[in-house]
């Protein structure tokens, strides 16, 4: 039972400030995207149900549900969506609202991890994203990655060292810029 | 006699084709120079923060690559894609930057005012499949061809972001042009009702059980069907499919050995390239064995 004290009735309003996010005021609770997603038969809260509880503004239920982890940005709930949600881009909204929350879980950890390796470099290198990410999540699982890194490496599959893309500043502009308009809103 | 479309576009092969799908990057710059396309790597590209980045940090996602579509129209060219991931992420900045009154789009033009460059919606993103069989057809293709690629069964995998969600919904469901792109080479493509169910993309690393039971569905529907080989266009499907398969055997005590390619290397051998030509010697499970008998045969 849902408590008046619990309920965030900001909640939506802030899924709505991003992309796709004011979309869901259309759903008629079909269940097409259930019906459709590859990993809704694990999830906590069906994708269906997350729409629901976002607009009764269950936002501690939903952002601490594995539910919006689980999604792999296949896009067959949102191309199949009969009232245009666009369930991929909602998804996004509620992990960038966890992520701001705070750190928790592999999943997040992987995100923030992949955004910070960009920064650095410029461009993705996976050699570093995966050992920041065992470091953080497992370290003491990192050598159980050796046998498939040096598979990887004989194959050919992994540059050792990281490109470094010329235009780094541009790259550090363009991340304060996206921090700067996050703290305004 | 009509001569060849003159086709030139800016390159962006995006991170994993440097890395992990070196054998994509080479095959589709050795294929495309027998079809007489151009292809010039975009200057000093930058990551498109695949659909990883969306889920960290919202507008950085669309900033990143928009810098992309920028540097594309500094040159003149639409910019030609290859993996899936790259495809969505560039081609979700290109739509929204091309709306005008969206308030998300107007803080890309800020943010791309900051580093002093702008993206007029000119450029265009396009999938190198698209490319082959929208902008050079079918028929261009066929009179290149040196090779058959007769006999050889292969499942069509186009996994998630190739055909959804920037195309129609019968494509979405359905994608029919690497079908009919093998077809013409001569193999034998199968009917393979999950070619565009997910492969569980990036839950490989942090929810591996789950990715291995998509997995394992993939795998499972084209063994059954008589798949020699799967295609695929995406690196992380490939990664997945290819790298992961021995973890889906140890897991799920199956005894999977199916070679997984990328298309291109197909077309590649079928335009008379060797089979170091088109790296086919950089998969986990062996896929030089079937395609060295196929080549045998013709």
């Amino acid at each position: 039972m849902l408590r008046e004290e619990e309920i965030d009735r900001g909640f939506y309003e802030l899924v709505a400030t991003f992309p796709g996010g004011e979309q869901i005021k259309q759903c008629i609770q079909c269940g097409n995207c259930t019906g459709s997603c590859p990993v809704s038969s694990r999830m906590q809260y069906t994708p269906r149900k997350i729409i629901e509880m976002v607009r009764a503004g269950m936002r501690k239920e939903v952002l601490g549900s594995d539910s919006i982890w689980y999604c792999t940005s296949c896009y067959s709930c949102s191309v199949r969506c009969p009232r245009g949600v666009k369930l991929t881009d909602v998804m996004y909204a509620l992990r960038c609202i966890a992520i701001i929350g705070e750190e928790k879980g592999k999943s997040s950890i992987f995100y923030n991890t992949f955004k910070e390796i960009i920064r650095r470099f410029g461009r993705m290198h996976e050699p570093a994203l995966m050992m920041h990410y065992q470091l953080k999540t497992a370290p003491l699982e990192l050598l159980g990655l050796l046998p498939l890194g040096a598979k990887m490496l004989f194959k050919g599959k992994v540059q050792l060292k990281a490109d470094r893309i010329r235009g780094l500043e541009e790259i550090e502009k363009l991340y304060r810029f996206s921090n700067r308009a996050r703290l305004k809103n | 006699m009509v001569d060849s479309p003159n086709l030139s576009y800016s390159f962006y092969p995006g991170c994993s084709l440097t890395s992990t799908a070196v054998e994509f990057n080479r095959s589709i710059i050795e294929s495309f120079k027998l079809l007489g396309i151009s292809l010039k790597e975009l200057n000093d590209w930058n990551c498109c923060g695949a659909t990883a980045l969306p889920s960290a940090d919202s507008l950085l996602s669309y900033l990143l690559p928009a810098r992309n579509l920028s540097l594309a129209e500094e040159c003149n060219l639409d910019v030609a894609v290859a993996c899936n991931a790259c495809f969505v992420s560039l081609k979700r900045a290109e739509r929204c930057l091309r709306e005008n009154n969206s308030p998300i789009a107007s803080r890309v033009r800020e943010g791309l005012g900051e580093i002093n460059r702008e993206y007029r919606g000119r450029s265009q993103v396009v999938h190198v499949l698209d490319l082959l069989a929208d902008d050079l057809g079918w028929d261009e293709i066929a009179k290149k061809q040196k090779r058959s690629l007769e006999g050889l069964k292969v499942a069509p995998y186009y996994g998630c972001q190739f055909s959804r969600p920037y195309s129609n919904l019968q494509e979405g469901e359905n994608p029919q042009k690497m079908d009919r792109l093998l077809s013409l080479l001569g193999a034998d493509v199968l009917e393979y009702d999950r070619k565009t169910k997910c492969c569980g993309g990036a839950l490989i690393t942090f929810n591996q059980d789950t990715a291995i039971s998509l997995v394992n569905e993939l795998l499972k529907e084209a063994v059954e069907r008589g798949a020699e080989v799967i295609a695929v266009t995406c690196p992380l499907c490939h990664m997945n499919l290819d790298t992961y398969q021995s973890a889906v055997n140890k897991k799920l005590g199956t005894s999977y050995k199916i070679p997984v390619v990328f298309f291109t290397q197909l077309l590649g051998l079928s335009l008379g390239l060797s089979l170091a030509a088109v790296e086919a010697g950089r998969n986990f499970v062996p896929a030089e064995p079937v395609l060295a008998k196929v080549l045998g045969r013709s």
